[in-house]
């Protein structure tokens, strides 16, 4: 019975099941399909929603209006649901004339409204955050700086010491005849801070491609299979442009909406002509669903922008 | 015009609050939701049953978790995972035995009357036209409920809901891009204030009937005779 292991539909695939113009089979699959997986059940009332909303609005044409008469209105309540929907695009469009009455009242208001003035409130923005910027980086240059002549120091102090102790060693032992061969032990060079080694990465568990690239009838949602003792996964997430310097993936479960782990900001790495982004998600978030991983670009200037999302599914454990 | 709403097959017990309470907890599948997976659960079994062209498509979702919820309070334990998948499988066993009942009803018919068309199980409330006076006051129970929401809410389903063709498309990416969630999760939250929505409406209308017919006067009738 279980045919989740295929593709998922897309948003045309949904829009036919709605209107019952699919086969048996795919009708069958598509049932299954759409009351057990989450993000597929989603898609479909939203597909439905935005059909209703279309005939509605009568932008619905050709075939596809015709069987939305003839079929989907055939029963009462989704007769019902299309009244309701009259009426709720109705109240929409309203809210919406008076929701940009009150933007554009409050842009009128607002005493950075003058295009002039907002142009010269941003440059001296930039200028402030450029000369910041500067001082940052010198106050950390000296930091260095001054870090690394305290290690020398440091250093140099401990030679000094051990020097000293091995002459006042060799005061005290006596002289070595000439017939002696036992030799003379070196003062000990600084130790320098040797920084710990970071643990290895693990190798990359799986490649995941844009939602946009990967959405289509011959595609399917990746799965991943962690094996027992596996704590880190690895995942390379390919980019279709390569828009930010930098980016943040945030793990995000669709069961309850929340994103359940997020990553620092990470620099993309480009290969073969690829822009890919390398995360490692700590396996303890994961269960046996689907997942999306969210990626978003730090903006020039501040702010975050959605870059891509990614699918996969976590196997059940064997 | 409205037909009154009744049970008219063979009822199987409804569920006690301890079966209730154990199909809850095993909906949520270890995440508390306050009942929103129970409710969501209900709209995909009413919907599934309403594409397979069943009239009583609440009824059978009704009776496919009432169903589920006894066999957690006999046996405590369902293995399927998730649960979800549980429920399309005996969605899809309350449809086959919803088919035969009608096929059993359609034989009963011909053998008196001749005629074709299955007899409805149960009847639901239907509204046989959608007079003015009715579009009014599903427009002004609409704006009220849409006044009850929160700022951002109300925000974020004016933004999705409004425009046509590629501008409604546009503006929910922007839209999507500005709150830092996906599309999908953008969906699922606009889907879910348009049922909170359709949800307010229903009650406010009944509410409306019932302020309507607590005014009826005996006169009336003498009016009409």
């Amino acid at each position: 019975m279980s045919q989740l292991r295929e593709s998922p539909p897309d948003d045309r695939q949904l829009v036919q099941y709605v209107l019952g113009l699919l086969s048996a089979e795919e009708t069958d699959r598509l049932d299954e399909i759409t009351m057990v997986d989450e993000e597929v059940a989603a898609r479909l009332h939203a597909a439905e929603n935005d059909l209703v909303d279309g005939y509605v609005r009568g932008t619905l044409d050709g075939e596809t209006l015709e069987r939305f008469k003839s079929y989907y209105m055939a029963s009462p309540r989704r007769r019902s649901q299309v009244r309701f929907a009259a009426s709720f695009v109705s109240a929409v469009d309203r809210a919406a004339v008076d929701l940009d009455q009150a933007r554009d009242q409050n842009e009128a208001a607002s005493p950075a409204s003058s295009p002039r003035l907002v142009w010269k409130l941003w440059a001296v923005a930039a200028l402030l955050v450029m000369a910041f910027g500067a001082l940052m980086i010198q106050t950390v240059r000296q930091g260095n700086g001054l870090n690394e002549l305290e290690r020398q120091l440091a250093g140099e102090r401990a030679a000094n010491a051990a020097m000293a102790k091995e002459l006042e060693r060799m005061r005290d032992v006596p002289r070595p005849r000439a017939t002696d061969a036992a030799p003379v032990p070196a003062a000990p060079a600084p130790r320098a801070r040797i920084p710990q080694e970071a643990p290895s990465a693990p190798a990359i568990a799986l490649i995941l491609l844009p939602q946009t690239r990967a959405v289509g009838p011959a595609s399917s949602v990746p799965t991943l299979d962690i094996p027992s003792g596996v704590e880190r996964v690895a995942f390379e997430l390919r980019l279709e442009t390569n828009d930010f310097p930098r980016y943040q993936a945030m793990l995000r479960d669709p069961a309850i909406d929340r994103i359940v782990w997020r990553s620092g900001w990470i620099s993309p790495k480009s290969a073969s002509g690829e822009s890919s982004v390398s995360i490692v998600v700590p396996v303890g978030p994961l269960k046996p669903q689907h997942y999306s991983l969210d990626l978003v670009g730090q903006a020039p200037g501040g702010g975050t922008r959605v870059a891509a999302s990614y699918l996969f599914q976590v196997a059940p454990h064997q | 015009m409205y037909v009154s709403t009744q049970e008219a097959f063979r009822e199987e017990p409804k569920l006690t609050q301890v079966a209730f309470d154990r199909l809850l907890a095993w909906l949520d599948d270890g995440v508390a939701s306050n009942g929103e997976r129970y409710l969501e659960m209900r709209r995909r079994l009413v919907s599934y049953f309403d594409r397979r062209n069943r009239p009583a498509a609440d009824e059978l979702a009704d009776e496919t978790l009432n169903r589920i919820g006894r066999t957690l309070e006999q046996s405590g334990v369902i293995a399927t995972k998730p649960p979800a998948r549980y429920c399309y499988v005996v969605a899809r066993f309350v449809l086959l035995e919803d088919f035969r009942r009608d096929r059993r009803h359609v034989r009963l018919d011909d053998s008196r009357s001749g005629a074709h068309t299955p007899r409805p199980r149960t009847l639901t409330v239907v509204e046989a036209d959608d007079s003015a006076a009715i579009r009014e006051q599903r427009l002004e129970c609409l704006d009220r409920c849409l006044e009850e929401l929160s700022a951002p809410q109300r925000e974020l389903i004016v933004e999705y809901y409004r425009d046509a063709r590629r501008e409604k498309i546009e503006r929910r990416r922007s839209l999507a891009s500005r709150l830092g969630i996906s599309m999908n999760a953008l969906g699922i939250r606009a889907c879910r204030i348009r049922d909170t929505l359709m949800t307010c409406v229903e009650e406010c209308r009944a509410r409306s009937r019932a302020r309507k017919d607590s005014v009826y006067s005996p006169a009336d009738d003498v009016r009409r005779i």
